[in-house]
């Protein structure tokens, strides 16, 4: 019996092991994937002058809020948004020009004047409801959700 | 023979008695990166070593022509400095700390100094932020309770620095982890500032944090995709639990 049990957690961890197997490989796959689409292009361009900023979004149960780090932009008249139900586009002026040289090959000298991000949200907003606040080099954008919860009531 | 996934490669002179280990490695806000590429350039720092794995990415980073490790050791006097370009993967924390704290003990150190950020969700609000201190060793808690640096009580830690801290602790290693208020998903010089202050008096040297506050702009800038690259690297070890309610000790 001992011998049968063994011979069938053999049998049943060879399976596990193939699966986990199957599934580390899966992982590395997907995790390749992303990479590559992460990293497929650059998030600056040279022709435009234009780099992407550091984003982060945070979904909370009314709204949906974004900020951006913006080093170099001075005020929020140097500062655009453009939003729609579920896409928001930020643009922004830096004060001056930022110029990195001796830097890589094609980009060689490179010189950015402003960001530029185009941002999908998680959930659907009402744009024309948004406010936005631009401090220390920070902005953040509070975009209320456009489908409210309802309270149910606990009988 | 145990194979070792982690080494640390010694270029220069080393040979420092009881030397002061500061660790800067990215993490929350960027904090310990900074503030060590701060003292390494202000204060005329050598590089005297790396740290390799095979477990980092393979990465060089030309200077002036010439390949650096991105993992990199440097020393002036009695301090060394170990900083880092690359965000550890989760895979090789544990080495890479057990591999630290093994080298610091064989090196007699005198005290290991994790410097790095703690994630404070309304940091915008904050003009200059708090330092938090995790202390190791008796003699540790006292440099705390002399300089008044408030200790960090209840919480968790989770990454390369919640893996050193407990190696110290395992080889009775003296250890002083400073974490400064810091944006979670920013670059934060102020942060740096911030511990700096702090870290100038405890090892009683002296640090110009004012390039610190006129470059902070360039260095957020610079530090731009290491930060995405960290935040990766972050949430793959599960950086999140930070936020989490204590499960135990309340």
């Amino acid at each position: 019996m001992y011998e049968r049990r063994r011979r069938g957690d053999s049998f049943f961890e060879k399976i596990l092991n193939y699966f986990t197997e199957m599934r580390r490989e899966m992982d590395e796959f997907v995790e390749s994937m992303f990479e590559a689409m992460r990293f497929s292009r650059p998030d600056w361009d040279v022709e435009t002058c234009c780099i992407e900023p550091l984003v982060h979004v945070e979904n909370t149960p009314e709204s949906v809020i974004v900020t951006a780090d913006l080093p170099f932009v001075e005020s929020k008249e140097d500062i655009n948004i453009n939003a729609t139900e579920d896409m928001l586009e930020l643009l922004a002026e830096m004060k001056k020009e930022v110029r990195f040289e001796r830097w890589g090959t094609i980009q060689r000298e490179t010189t950015f004047r402003r960001y530029h991000k185009l941002i999908s949200l998680p959930e659907k907003v009402l744009p024309q409801e948004a406010k936005a606040i631009f401090k220390q080099g920070i902005l953040k954008i509070i975009l209320p959700k456009k489908f409210k919860t309802t309270p149910i009531k606990v009988e | 023979m145990e194979r070792k996934f982690v080494g640390i490669v010694e270029t220069g002179d080393v040979e420092v008695k009881n030397p002061k280990i500061v660790i800067g490695l990215p993490d929350i806000g960027l904090v310990g990166v900074i503030l060590a590429n701060h003292m390494v350039q202000t204060m005329g720092m050598r590089e005297v070593g790396y740290v390799e794995s095979d477990l980092f990415p393979p990465i060089i980073i030309l200077h002036e022509g010439k390949p650096h490790h991105p993992f990199r050791l440097y020393r002036k006097d009695d301090l060394l400095l170990l900083v880092s370009e690359i965000a550890i993967p989760p895979i090789a924390i544990y080495d890479t700390a057990r591999e630290v704290c093994d080298w610091a003990k064989s090196k007699n150190a005198s005290l290991i100094m994790p410097i790095g950020g703690t994630p404070v969700p309304n940091r915008m609000a904050i003009e200059k932020p708090k330092v938090f201190a995790i202390p190791i060793g008796n003699t540790v808690g006292k440099i705390v309770r002399d300089f008044g640096i408030e200790l960090f009580e209840e919480g968790m830690i989770v990454g390369p620095y919640a893996r050193i801290i407990a190696e110290c602790e395992k080889l009775g290693l003296s250890c002083l982890t400073l974490l400064s208020q810091s944006y979670p998903n920013y670059p934060d010089p102020g942060a740096a500032a911030a511990v700096a202050e702090v870290l100038s008096k405890v090892i009683n040297i002296k640090i110009d944090v004012s390039p610190l506050e006129e470059q902070a702009e360039e260095i957020r800038l610079r530090m731009k995709d290491l930060m995405k690259r960290t935040i990766l690297e972050m949430e793959r070890m599960g950086k999140s639990q930070e936020y989490e309610l204590p499960a135990m000790y309340s």
